[in-house]
């Protein structure tokens, strides 16, 4: 997958952007910027005090930094960090590592202009969204907290949910320019060495200049990045990440990115939602599958609308015979041409509906659907049948948990349309066919993505397509191959009382 | 001495094994086909409506087979061409194989032909042939292409998607007539074995098990797997045949050409009537993993005696079946086809206790030797 | 991966190039749904078929109906000329009703059932009837201004199926044309000026029309035929006239002896209730109800036996005892049970219980 980042390997790096030569060339470069200050201070102690001022907290600088120095005479570098009273302060010469501290919001002391030596002192501010609620994967019960773009931020939500020393954070950076820090969260002891290890690998092979989002990864690390369907899990609520976890699944956290990435996955991992977990199990099952029928519905309906009346009219029962043909009766199109012109009305408000604001989007979604819908009928474009079926077709495609998903069955309607239209249902068990093949051949990090029905897992099937309840759970999935596999002692937990006991 | 191994368990990585409860899929879904959708009409020719006899006997040998593939492929940890290359010599031995090969390929050119048959007949009667068959057999060379592990999940969905039609077969029960299976065995028991023999077509598939034995994981623990797969198939085969013999009446089945797509008609529900097309549709997923698996294993064999590329087989097999599929034409050729895979599949499950009974005097003589 | 798309650059072209063949949606097409065919000579015959129009502003029931006729040798010539006739191509897929009228039907109908197994796009829940009178007429009158002619005659069909008419369709009667020692029988509609009677059953020898019975007594056969769960008889007892509704009854044939010299017996048990009578109160006659039963059970078997006599005497076997024979004999041989059948010795057994009289005595 990763061939035609790699080819970029060849490509001259560009010097401007890439390392200076010393200090003074770092600074001169940063000078061009009217937000790096450079002081040189001449009070007790007399050295140069540079930052950008524009990341780092003033407060800091003027209470904690600036009357250490200014109060008594301190000599050199090593002194002044025996007197700021903040950790984490280094001592360097290494130019990379200046440069990048600086630019992550450092103040760097220097006793003389021509020193290479510099003294670091954290002192970043950045500003961030405050923690709110989750909009993409909203759920009615259970928590409320979504995570948002600063990595610090959403770490801290996942520490305080698992208080465990072998939660363990592994952080790489990526992209060429933006320098992105990428976290790799698992749990030690659960999570397999050997995903870890994929995971890694697949992180540092990574060659691009940017990292915006998450997403940006979900693309360069997929095994197979020509299919349509996600082969990572992408979330925003931290409760799912730690659940997975503890599964022994590795999580990745990109900082600026307010979703995480969990893996391996499998398909039935989008089509369940966090609310099953909430739920006692029986309604849990029932509502996953519904669910489910939701998604198949979504994908066949109209082709199979499709099928049927171009090519099967016998399989119309007569009661059904007469509303199908009068409401057919004057259009002008064929049923695929019908059916693509909804579908693709359809497309296009829920488009619109997504990039316009969220007050006028509502609108746009309601007003239009209806008004267009109702007009296309009026007009004798569509039929009304086919507009019912449209309508809840896209309805069934917003009931998957994950939002991702929901545009690959936005996407794969489209070639079960065209198959119905070459040979009826037989072309849409091809097409299906053809589906089923390549989700067996999909890998999420080497594991196979459509488990647990093929290979066939028992064990997982038990939180699949119906979640039985925690007691019969006691294994980890076999998916993650977890290290240590078991959750509870079932045999404790199964000890039957008598009656009366 | 026994000769060193060409190519035991050892030579495939653990990656593309599948775990020995697969090979339940494998078997069942290899056998159950095109076949099952007319049988009933050519065994109701031998021995009437006592064939549900036959079809039981069918299933005893097909165990009886299935034993001694076992013994053969576990005495030289290999598969057909290792043992056959043990047995004969590599230029007599890969000579066996490559007819296999092309046996293999019979069957797969078999099925394809036969599905568009059914296609053409019921559904499409100006379906262009060739355009369909490309895009089938483009289907298939995709599952064939990905290797065992991908074959062995089409198996797997195939049994799975079938299962529902299985229930289908409660519509026909509505209007049994029970009478028509009584007297039971009215026949004599030679037009029951010749009966017999006709229905030992539709149990083909078994025989693949000689090549992808290499591919099973513990393959000792799989021969449980093997025989309920077989005993799956003798049971559907079984009902399959009872249900048409009370639905149909006698004389009445020999001019149904596919019996069992003709039930299907009188499915309904309130939403959608005439099943037969659904039943078609569902009927790509059974027949799917039949061509797949045969495709594969008819371009293993080339790579095995050959050390041919099997990526390149498998283009020049798909390129002779596409041609193939296209020239057959009426129902009297694809019938003459179908009626020689049948000869030669009976042939081929005859040479497997000869080749049985060859390895097991070639590793006495051996011993004696040694 | 480029490798991926280049598998798909043949499966597109080829698409797009070949596969563009005509098709027809469900609304270009015209959908026949109920064919009559009528006697003209030894040649000729008439076929005559309804295809419902539908219209967009009434959704629903529509009544419009168009029909097309045409005379011909050959179902194919008629066929042909009806389509000729038609703006658009007629499909046969969905048709419900096939009519045949009496003269045709006693010159074989064969060669339609033939037809009507033969085609893959025909079900096998198609009603067959015979007409009397014209079937051409029967299919282009309006009997109803919801229901279109089709699903009208479907209905009465259907319905008459769940009391007292036997089963039929076209499997059941494909089944008897093509087993041994079974004839079929079809419903003997006709018509009047606003509505259709099932007049009796029409029985065939092979796929001649043979022998008729009026409808009053189809409920006689039934319950020989076949095990039933509704219906009802009315008894005629000490001038007065009470019906009996059947609730369940069940057949049994038994092989008293063999090819030879063949002795069935039937036995019919009957459960029914009490329902309607003409007078206002039941007796008080605590042994009523059995004396009652037995009358029942005496002129059912009267009936059935007339009714044997008179399969007999044409020579028709309706209730399969060939068949019947076949399944309980070895070595049954078609050829002699077709010579012994006429002097068969058939015995009729019937066990009537009347389980209840209403909510009044």
């Amino acid at each position: 997958m990763l061939k035609w980042w790699k080819n970029k390997k060849g490509v001259p790096k560009d010097p401007r952007v890439q390392q200076n030569a010393s200090i003074h060339s770092l600074i001169e470069t940063l000078k061009q910027s009217k937000d790096f200050t450079s002081d040189h201070l001449t009070g007790p102690t007399d050295c140069i005090v540079s930052y950008i001022k524009t990341i780092i907290e003033p407060k800091f600088l003027h209470k904690s930094i600036l009357p250490v120095l200014k109060s008594q005479q301190l000599k050199d570098l090593e002194e002044i960090k025996d007197h700021v009273p903040v950790n984490n302060i280094k001592i360097t010469d290494d130019l990379e590592e200046i440069r990048i501290r600086i630019m992550q919001g450092d103040i760097m002391i220097r006793m003389k202009e021509t020193d290479d030596r510099a003294l670091l002192i954290p002192a970043t501010t950045v500003e961030t969204r405050k923690v709110s609620i989750p909009e993409v994967e909203f759920s009615v019960v259970g928590p409320k907290e979504a995570f948002v773009e600063s990595l610090d931020t959403n770490i801290n939500l996942l520490r305080k949910r698992l208080t465990l020393p072998q939660l363990t954070i592994r952080e790489v950076m990526i992209g060429k320019l933006t320098k992105t820090r990428v976290a790799v969260i698992s749990i030690e002891g659960i999570a397999n060495k050997e995903n870890l290890n994929t995971v890694l690998q697949r992180l540092n092979a990574i060659e691009y200049d940017q990292i915006i989002d998450s997403s940006f990864l979900t693309q360069m690390m997929s095994d197979n990045s020509n299919s349509p369907f996600p082969q990572f899990l992408d979330t925003e609520r931290p409760d799912r990440v730690t659940e997975v976890l503890v599964e022994g699944k590795i999580a990745i956290i990109v900082d600026g990115s307010p979703h995480a990435l969990t893996c391996p996955t499998t398909i039935v991992e989008f089509f369940s939602a966090s609310d099953d977990y909430f739920l006692p199990w029986h309604l849990a099952s029932a509502f996953r599958l519904i669910r489910l029928f939701a998604v198949i519905f979504s994908v066949l309906s109209t082709s199979l609308y499709v099928a049927v009346l171009t090519h099967h009219q016998e399989m119309i029962p007569e009661d059904m015979m007469a509303t199908i043909v009068s409401s057919r009766a004057d259009i002008p199109f064929p049923p695929i041409m019908e059916v693509l012109v909804l579908e693709l009305t359809i497309e296009l408000l829920r488009e619109a509906g997504a990039r316009l604001p969220t007050k006028v989007g509502q609108t746009i979604g309601i007003v239009g659907g209806i008004v267009i819908g109702t007009a296309a009928v009026e007009a004798g474009l569509t039929s009304n049948v086919l507009l019912i079926i449209t309508a809840l077709a896209a309805l069934a495609s917003f009931t998957t948990p994950v939002y991702q998903i929901g545009n690959t069955i936005r996407l794969i309607r489209f070639p079960f349309l065209l198959s119905a239209q070459f040979w009826g249902l037989v072309g849409i068990s091809m097409c299906m066919s053809f589906f089923i093949g390549h989700l067996i051949r999909l890998q999420s990090i080497g594991r196979p993505f459509f488990a647990p029905l093929y290979p066939l897992r028992f064990r997982d099937l038990k939180d699949a397509f119906i979640r039985l309840p925690f007691s019969l759970q006691s294994k980890r999935p076999m998916q993650t191959r977890a290290d240590d596999s078991t959750r509870f002692n079932p045999n404790r937990v199964q000890e039957k009382r008598d009656i009366d006991d | 001495m026994i000769k060193p191994k060409q190519s035991g368990t050892q030579a495939i990585s653990e990656n593309v094994k599948v775990s020995p409860t697969l090979v339940f899929f494998l078997i069942h879904s290899m056998q159950v086909g095109i076949g099952i959708l007319g049988f009933e009409r050519y065994i109701v020719k031998d021995a009437g409506y006592d064939a549900w006899v036959s079809v039981l006997i069918g299933g005893v040998i097909m165990h009886i087979l299935i034993w001694m593939i076992y013994h053969i492929l576990e005495d030289s940890d290999g598969d057909l061409v290792s043992v056959h290359n043990d047995l004969f010599g590599k230029f007599l031995g890969g000579l066996f194989s490559i007819i296999f090969s092309f046996y293999y390929l019979l069957l797969t050119l078999t099925v394809i032909r036969t599905f568009v048959e059914v296609v053409q007949v019921w559904i499409f009667p100006r379906l262009n042939v060739w355009v369909f068959t490309f895009l089938f057999l483009l289907l298939a060379y995709y599952f064939a292409a990905g290797g065992f592990r991908i074959v062995t999940g089409m198996c797997l969905f195939s049994v799975i998607l079938g299962l529902p039609i299985l229930a289908l077969k409660f519509y026909p029960i509505q209007y049994a007539h029970l009478e028509n299976l009584f007297p039971v065995i009215d026949h004599t028991l030679i037009e029951i074995l010749s009966a017999t023999k006709t229905v030992t077509l539709s149990y083909l598939g078994i025989e693949l098990l000689l090549i992808y034995y290499p591919f099973i994981k513990k393959p000792v623990s799989s021969k449980k797997w093997a025989h309920h797969g077989v005993f799956f198939t003798t049971l559907l085969y079984l009902v399959t045949a009872l249900v048409s013999f009370i639905y149909y009446s006698e004389k009445g089945i020999q001019g149904v050409i596919w019996p069992t797509i003709s039930l299907w008609k009188i499915v309904e529900f309130p939403f959608v009537e005439r099943f037969e097309y659904v039943g078609i549709a569902l009927w790509v997923y059974v027949i799917l993993p039949n061509i797949c698996l045969a495709l594969w294993a008819a371009s293993r064999v080339p790579r095995r005696v050959f050390h041919f590329r099997q990526r390149w087989v498998l283009i020049l097999y798909f390129i002779i079946l596409y041609i193939a599929s296209g020239l057959l034409k009426d129902r009297e050729m694809i019938d003459t086809l179908n009626d020689w895979t049948g000869k030669i599949g009976f042939y081929v499950l005859l040479y497997i206790p000869i080749l049985f009974i060859i390895q097991k005097a070639m590793k006495k003589a051996r011993k004696r030797h040694a | 991966m480029l490798k991926m798309i280049y598998r798909f650059v043949p499966f597109y072209i080829s698409i797009c190039v070949l596969a563009g063949c005509e098709i027809n949606s469900v609304e270009d097409v015209a959908i026949i749904q109920i064919g009559g065919y009528d006697y003209i000579d030894e040649e000729k015959f008439r076929g005559t078929v309804s295809v419902p129009e539908f219209s967009r502003f009434e959704t629903g029931s529509t009544t419009s109906e168009k029909y097309f006729t045409a005379t011909g040798e050959t179902l194919k010539e008629i066929h042909a000329k009806l389509q000729g006739k038609s703006s658009k191509p007629l499909i046969h897929g969905k048709i419900a009703v096939n009519l045949y009228n009496e003269e045709l039907a006693e010159n074989d109908i064969s060669f339609l059932l033939d037809n009507l197994m033969r085609d893959a796009s025909i079900g096998r829940e198609v009603y067959l009837a015979v007409v009397d009178g014209s079937s051409k007429n029967m299919i282009e009158t309006q009997y109803s201004e919801s229901e279109r002619t089709a699903r009208y005659i479907n209905g009465v069909i259907k319905n008459n199926i769940k009391e007292n008419f036997p089963t039929t369709n076209l499997h059941d009667f494909s089944y008897a044309y093509h087993a041994e020692g079974m004839d079929g029988f079809l419903p003997l509609l006709k018509k009047y000026s606003d509505h259709i009677d099932i007049k009796g059953i029409a029985f065939f020898k092979k796929g001649k029309f043979v022998h008729t019975i009026p409808f009053s007594d189809s409920f006689v056969f039934k319950v020989m035929k076949e095990n039933m769960k509704h219906g009802s008889r009315k008894i005629e007892y000490e001038d007065h006239d009470y019906i009996i509704e059947n609730i369940g009854s069940g057949v049994k044939y038994h092989v008293v002896k063999g090819i030879e010299d063949p002795k069935f017996r039937i036995e019919i048990n009957l459960d029914g209730i009490l329902n309607e009578t003409t007078r206002f109160k039941l007796p008080s006659d605590p042994k009523f109800l059995a004396k009652l039963e037995s009358k029942l059970t005496k002129d059912l078997e009267e009936d059935c036996l007339n009714m044997l006599e008179e399969f007999k005497e044409k020579n028709i076997d309706p209730i399969g005892f060939g068949n019947v024979l076949k399944s309980r004999v070895r070595g049954f041989d078609y050829d002699q049970w077709k010579e012994i059948y006429p002097s068969a010795d058939i015995e009729v057994d019937v066990n009537v219980e009347i389980l209840e009289t209403g909510i009044t005595s």
